[in-house]
């Protein structure tokens, strides 16, 4: 589905410290994970982009099982979306025509590929600053379903 | 067993957290809370509404595991995962967490703190934060 | 455990093509993962040392249980061993004293750190080399034992 401009706009860089997700993962019997990270991108207005950093157990399950959902950890205040989908990691080495739901590999390898060219890390505060930055790829989530998480109305669809 | 820290129950009870939940065959509906109490050594509860129980009561009732990850600020400052089984006591959420992880992005990004001796994750806290909690 | 000239020599295979190594490892509730290991080395007679550059079960074990043992894959030649060990893995951005075992984290990284100086991605056949090589950081294991898993004298103690 495509995104409303608003959650595009709230997923969107503008500076590292701008937006700080959580992306909830699990293994295919049912073991969740919830990996934070520093640095969102919306492409199509309907995939997010995550650079694959540090993902340990993120890749793992989505090696098994190819569903995410994305949340949106700092500052939350009012953006309470639940974004769900297929997810998917692209790797460097993988074919440039190698095909995600919809997006190929060489599309996001280009651009995304190597994001301390985009986003500089060395931007970011001292205490949660990566000394070195070594990315193994990107991490795909194609929203299919978004859901609210405001208490009163936790799980009603929105759009 | 896992035991909280002081600082990891001031994080969790201050700002709450993202819980995520998931179908026995892996299928995830991420909940979000923003606050917390921390009772004993390892049990967190939530005081859900009725729309977030409905939401998960299923998933809890099939599959108890869930991960908790600090909401807000402390997404950034408390860098930990807690993973744990959950159940239901009314509109309570009680988790028992048996796995502690530590999530700061770097080198030690995904490493297991509660298999180690309490006061080393007391000592790997202190060398790598100086605050206490989230801000007053 | 001092490790001997043999075999040093059948687990320095810089530059020498083809040998390959198993590095079994296991999570805290005992769920073992084995994978094939191409870049090996020795440190200080008494550490081996394998490039981290794929790893994903490994590290989430080592994370939680940092025990591991390496195994002879090819070519064997009659070296049917089996190192077992502490074993973890560094990363650049540990606190400059980190230490494990006796090795240090400085030293370890700035003799094994980046692999790619040591053994140009030319020198590896075309078919098994990394198609972007990025090195997160160094698997190390401080050998406390070495036996044989010769199928007539399984487990005997080789050192």
């Amino acid at each position: 589905m495509k995104l409303p401009k608003e959650i595009v706009d709230a997923l969107k860089i503008k500076d590292p410290q701008d937006v700080f997700v959580y992306l909830t993962t699990s293994s295919v019997d049912g073991k969740c994970n919830l990996m934070p990270s520093l640095f969102t991108d919306v492409y199509q207005d309907e995939f997010i982009l995550i650079p694959d950093l540090f993902a340990i157990k993120t890749k793992i399950n989505l090696n098994e099982n190819r569903i995410g959902v994305v949340t949106i950890a700092y500052p939350s205040e009012g953006k309470t979306w639940a974004l769900r989908g297929p997810c998917g990691h692209i790797e460097w080495g993988l074919p440039d025509n190698y095909n995600f739901q919809g997006v190929t590999a060489g599309e996001v390898l280009r651009r995304w590929g190597n994001w301390d060219e985009i986003e500089p890390v060395s931007e970011l505060p001292e205490e949660i600053r990566p000394t070195v930055v070594a990315q193994r790829g990107v991490i795909v989530l194609k929203v299919a379903e978004c859901y609210t998480y405001s208490p009163e109305e936790s799980g009603k669809r929105i759009s | 067993m896992a035991k909280l820290t002081p600082r990891m129950r001031n994080w969790l009870e201050g700002l709450g957290a993202h819980i995520g939940t998931a179908t026995k065959k892996g299928f995830p509906t991420v909940i979000v809370v923003d606050k917390a109490k921390v009772e004993g050594d390892n049990i967190v509860k939530f005081q859900l509404t009725d729309a977030q129980v409905q939401q998960i009561k299923q998933n809890i009732e099939e599959n108890p595991r869930v991960a908790l990850g600090p909401g807000g600020l402390g997404s950034i400052r408390a860098a930990y995962q807690f993973k744990g089984n959950a159940r239901l006591e009314g509109n309570t959420l009680i988790v028992e967490v048996n796995e502690i992880y530590c999530t700061k992005p770097g080198p030690e990004a995904g490493l297991r703190l509660d298999v180690l001796p309490y006061e080393s994750i007391l000592k790997f806290e202190s060398t790598r934060w100086r605050d206490q909690g989230p801000p007053k | 455990m001092k490790l001997t000239e043999e075999m040093k020599d059948a687990l320095s295979v810089i530059g020498g093509g083809g040998a390959v190594v198993h590095l079994t490892t296991c999570s805290a509730d005992g769920k073992p993962n084995t994978v094939a290991e191409r870049f090996v080395g020795v440190f200080k007679d008494e550490y081996i040392v394998i490039a981290d550059m794929f790893a994903q079960k490994t590290r989430a074990n080592l994370l939680e249980n940092p025990i591991g043992v390496i195994t002879i894959a090819h070519p064997v030649k009659g070296r049917t061993w089996a190192f077992r060990g502490p074993t973890t893995i560094m990363q650049e951005g540990l606190p400059e004293d980190y230490e494990f075992h006796g090795a240090v984290a400085k030293e370890v990284l700035e003799e094994w750190g980046n692999w790619a100086e040591k053994e140009p991605p030319s020198e590896v056949p075309p078919d098994i080399k990394p198609p972007k090589l990025v090195q997160r950081g160094v698997i190390i294991m401080k050998v406390e034992e070495c036996y044989s898993y010769k199928p007539e004298e399984a487990g005997k103690k080789v050192l």
